[in-house]
């Protein structure tokens, strides 16, 4: 009896291809608006939570030989213990994956002097390429450091922007010299502006010089503190442990210290969340939009088919023959309208996301869980117009114009 | 055999209450060719539904062969329509996108037992009616008398014992009126019971037996000359 | 010949009529546009609620603060302590100024900061010294993670007393409870009364928990010998105020400083310039994403409305061959259907107008979210929603009446 009825379905939903069509619409288009809107949503949101992880230095862990508290805020000049060798840096790449980038940090106050003005305590760092990706600060003006000028140790300065308007207010910096401690360097690039530190420095009031510049000006004897870039924001805090050990056993000089940056992560966790809930509330509309015109349409349709109906059980149909005959076509018709919908919506999707400059990953997710909630849909809102259709009367039924 | 005793149909209607049929006894041998006539609103529909069991009765006991309607179930009711009774609609009721032969196969679809080669069954009743070469035509490419043989072959297709037909001619011309009178009668001639609405005297004039409602109540019964004419139906006026 | 107010009546008279017997295919038709304008309008709503929510939750990170810092000496003289000169200029009447003149400033904290060596038993610490108000805890969202911050009479009195921070604290007592303990800064002897709750490093890498605080008097009567302040740290009421506060702040303080035009400021006013601009992409990637989807939605909603239409209009080409059949003029049945797609559509709009204003609220007030309500979004929806709602309505009919009533009747 079912195979009849299953048949049955299948031949009503062909004779009438229009009706199919529209009753199809409303579940196509709830889950083409659900795979948009997942896909759409998750692009943003690794995007929001990347832009989180790039603010200043969020993505990076900091590695000491001595521990913090040994100065005001953030490293300064060397030390008088054993340091970290050069070579023992450049590997770490290579001994624990996931880290993206090795920042050694020379740091020092030095005096900066160009023409008759003078500026005292000002911090220099002797950097390497890495300098732009780790600390996400790019030059305003000018350009960084070459490779050549890293490698070479050359004699030039990238100058932070409150040095600039300290010397050369009004006038363009690039090609100028300034002296620090005694040494000169021409100037080839102005950092763009960052403002005030956390802790009320002003981080603008910096001097960059390559490596091995600020070795000949302040002669460490190796580096005393590393920024470590990780890929994965989410095992940073594994990498730092892993790097730490790593190091110490390169280190003779015992114990080194490891920081990661706390205030971020809890800003992360609650952007993601604060994100997340929005988009579930976002998925529930669609999947409500979608269920309710289909509830309307096939509630609709089934009233156009009332003399239909009546005929049916005229000639010996039951209740339950009709109710599962519109059950059956309200799956058949789920099935195949989730199937299209998640087409439509995956080519939207890439419409989309190309304007918004999205990334979007499609996984198998998102089609299965369309297509298992079309079928909810389907027969949640289809049951109760079926249920109705079965209980007509056949003597009013097929007395009606449908 | 079918037996109506006492039987009132009632709707509500606010205060009013309208008694369609009003303690109408009845009864009814098989074989039997009985037209039932009445001025509009005399119940003769009603009567009709009643005894295809597509509509209960308020009040009163309605047997057929000893079975008593009033005891089944919605689906006991199904069962009977499907296998018992073979109905034929004014308007035909054809479903508009099927063909003359799937229109033929749909009781099958609801029945217990169907025949082991539908098509093949389906096709001999259209044969039966005359239309064997239309099987695969849609209604709308027949003509009204071709489409109320289609009607009649489906009614038949499950072998019923009786046919009610409401005014199966009103819809057509005078020739195609005869044609499916001829067709019924032929039919009535083969064992089958004929219960026939009509309001056309000259369709009535045909029948052996002729009832005639008013306000819901039998007015008038005229049996055949024959004799043993009341020993078939019975009508309690 | 009927009057042309009676005709109006009894057309209206048929069009409720009508209604009234559709009543299904006219519910839905009205749920179409409801659907549409609450969507959209509750989307769009709860999408500016998260951003202020995110917002919000940057601004704990400091998007909304200014520190305003006395500029550099230009002479070469060496300062105490070996730390860089500022001007003298920066002092604490500037504050009252400052609130008094910009509104958008919600708090203002003097600060002096200075290098300091702690000594606590054998240990020596160096460390920055913050010597300021209560309001400064506030404005740099510190907290104490033991016993308690100076009070204010503390600070009138200029008493010894100090909050060390979370490293420091570890640097000279390990992990023994300091509160009550006495320490000496740069040799004078200080009570320690409370200890910071750790922060951890800032987006720069620095370590925030380097840091002791302690009453700005004391520093400036037994420490400094000093009346002027090296920096003022002020909260702007919200990120979206912050060049308007900064423009204010330098335009004001120039005219205390008594600065002449030409003549370069002798303090600095700086902003978290990475975490503002990190604000404004966040903020950007949503409202990109909101707008996107209150179209999609849109569409959606417009797709449905014109289905339901469209369904039933085989029905309704009945049921206007029928009407035709018995005298209805071609400009009678448009007549009909427009004034029935307007009660539609007005009661529609209607209840989706009010639907549209208390979902986004009741889900905000769920999501412990502010409630916003985007207007623009609400009336945009709306209109749209009847248009499509209307020209939904009418055309199946149009369509329908330039049938010949035969072939529409036929069509059942």
């Amino acid at each position: 009896m079912r195979g009849r009825l299953l048949g049955t379905a299948i031949r009503q939903l062909r004779s009438n291809k229009l009706a199919t069509l529209l009753m199809a619409s409303g579940i196509i288009v709830g889950i083409a608006m659900l795979t948009v809107v997942i896909a759409l949503g998750q692009g943003t949101k690794a995007r929001i939570l990347e832009r989180v992880d790039r603010m200043g230095t969020a993505d990076t862990f900091t590695i000491r030989t001595t521990p913090w508290g040994e100065g005001g805020g953030g490293g300064s000049g060397d030390h008088g213990g054993i340091l970290l060798g050069f070579q023992d840096i450049v590997n770490l790449h290579e001994h624990v994956p996931g880290v993206s980038a090795v920042l050694p940090t020379l740091n020092a106050r030095g005096t900066v002097t160009a023409g008759v003005m003078v500026l005292e305590g000002v911090s220099v760092q002797g950097v390497s390429q890495n300098f732009q990706q780790v600390r996400n600060w790019a030059v305003q003006a000018g350009v960084f450091f070459s490779d050549f000028d890293i490698i070479e140790g050359a004699r030039a300065a990238v100058i932070g922007q409150a040095v600039a308007n300290h010397f050369f207010a009004g006038e363009d910096p690039l090609g100028k010299s300034i002296l620090v401690e005694g040494f000169q360097l021409e100037v080839v690039g102005v950092l763009a502006p960052r403002g005030a530190t956390g802790s009320g420095r002003n981080a603008d009031e910096i001097v960059l010089v390559p490596q091995d510049a600020f070795t000949k000006v302040f002669q460490p004897t190796g580096i005393s503190t590393v920024t470590v870039q990780v890929e994965n924001v989410n095992d940073i805090e594994r990498l730092a442990q892993e790097a730490k050990a790593y190091l110490e056993t390169l280190f003779s000089g015992g114990e080194l210290y490891v920081r990661i940056p706390m205030s971020t992560v809890g800003t992360r966790q609650e952007t993601s969340n604060t994100f997340t809930r929005y988009l579930t509330i976002v998925a529930a509309v669609a999947l409500l939009i979608g269920g309710i015109i289909m509830m309307n349409l096939t509630s609709l349709s089934i009233s156009a088919r009332t003399r239909e109906i009546g005929l049916r059980k005229a000639l010996g149909a039951r209740n339950k023959d009709i109710s599962l005959q519109i059950l059956f076509e309200t799956t058949i018709i789920s099935i195949f309208a989730g199937l299209l919908g998640v087409v439509f919506g995956y080519l939207l999707k890439n419409i989309l996301a190309a304007r918004l400059e999205l990334q979007t990953v499609m996984t198998w997710h998102a089609p299965v869980t369309g297509l298992f909630f079309a079928i909810v849909i389907g027969l949640f809102f289809g049951v109760r117009p079926a249920n109705r259709a079965a209980r007509l009367d056949p003597v009013t039924a097929l007395r009606s114009a449908g | 055999m079918i037996k109506l005793d006492k039987v009132s149909k009632v709707y509500a209607n606010g205060h009013a209450d309208i008694i369609a049929l009003n303690e109408v006894s009845l009864q009814v041998a098989p074989g039997i060719l009985i037209a039932i006539q009445g001025a509009s609103g005399s119940g003769k529909s009603t009567l009709l539904n009643i005894l295809g069991c597509l509509d209960r009765p308020t009040s009163g006991m309605y047997t057929v062969d000893d079975a008593d309607i009033g005891k089944l179930s919605e689906e006991g009711m199904a069962i009977l329509r499907n296998q018992k009774f073979g109905f034929v609609f004014q308007s035909f009721h054809l479903l508009p996108r099927y063909t003359a032969l799937e229109n033929v196969m749909l009781p099958f679809l609801y029945s217990l037992s169907p025949p082991a080669n539908p098509e093949q069954t389906a096709t001999e009743m259209l044969e039966r009616v005359g239309l064997g070469n239309r099987a695969r035509h849609l209604p709308g490419e027949l003509s009204g008398g071709q489409q109320q043989r289609v009607a009649i072959a489906r009614a038949l297709v499950n072998k019923p014992t009786i046919i009610l037909a409401d005014e199966p001619t009103g819809a057509l011309d005078s020739k195609s009126s005869q044609e499916i009178m001829d067709l019924l009668s032929e039919l009535n001639a083969d064992g089958m019971t004929v219960i026939i609405i009509t309001h056309e005297p000259g369709i009535a004039a045909q029948c052996p037996y002729m009832l005639t409602l008013a306000d819901g109540r039998i007015h008038e019964l005229r049996v055949p000359d024959t004799g043993r004419g009341l020993e078939k139906v019975v009508a309690y006026l | 010949m009927e009057k042309k107010f009676e005709i109006h009546v009894r057309v209206l008279r048929l069009v409720l009529k009508s209604l009234a017997t559709n009543k299904k295919r006219c519910l839905f038709a009205v749920m179409g546009i409801i659907i549409g304008i609450t969507a959209v309008t509750t989307l769009v709503s709860l999408g500016q609620s998260t951003q202020q929510a995110l917002a919000q939750e940057l601004e704990k990170l400091g998007t909304n603060l200014l520190i305003i810092e006395a500029a550099r000496n230009p002479n070469t003289s060496r300062g105490r302590g070996g730390q860089p000169t500022t001007v003298e200029t920066l002092v604490e009447s500037d504050i009252v100024v400052l609130t008094e003149e910009i509104s958008d400033i919600a708090f203002a904290a003097p600060v002096l900061q200075m290098q300091g060596e702690l000594k606590a038993g054998a240990t020596v610490v160096k460390t920055s010294v913050i010597a300021t108000r209560s309001e400064f805890m506030t404005i740099r969202n510190l907290s104490v993670a033991a016993g308690r911050m100076f009070l204010d009479e503390e600070d009138a009195a200029a008493r010894r007393v100090i909050l060390l921070g979370h490293t420091v604290s570890g640097q000279l007592f390990g992990g023994i409870d300091p509160l009550g303990e006495n320490i000496r800064v740069n040799n004078v002897l200080f009570e320690v009364i409370g200890v910071l709750a750790e922060k951890g490093l800032d987006a720069n890498g620095e370590d925030q928990d380097d840091v002791v605080v302690i009453p700005l008097t004391t520093a400036q009567r037994r420490l400094a010998g000093v009346k002027y302040l090296t920096h003022i740290y002020v909260r702007a009421t919200g990120t979206d105020s912050l060049d308007v506060v900064k423009e204010g702040i330098i335009s004001v303080l120039r005219t205390t400083h008594h600065l002449v035009e030409n003549e370069p400021s002798d303090f600095n006013v700086l902003d978290q310039a990475e975490l503002v601009a990190a604000r404004t992409d966040i903020l950007g990637s949503v409202e990109d994403l909101v707008r996107i989807l209150a179209l999609v939605t849109l569409l959606a909603g417009g797709l449905g409305i014109t289905a339901v239409q469209l369904v039933s209009i085989r029905e309704r080409t009945w049921e206007i061959g029928l009407h035709r059949a018995v005298g209805a003029r071609k400009k009678d049945i448009v007549n009909q259907y427009l004034i029935e797609a307007m009660i539609l559509g007005g009661l529609g709009g209607l209840s989706g107008v009010a639907l549209g204003l208390i979902a986004p609220v009741v889900i905000a007030y769920i999501l412990a979210l502010q409630p916003v309500i985007a207007w623009s979004a609400l009336l945009v929806s709306f209109i749209i929603s009847m248009i499509i709602g209307i020209i939904a309505g009418i055309y199946p009919a149009f369509y329908a009446s330039q049938l010949d009533p035969v072939v529409a009747l036929r069509t059942a």
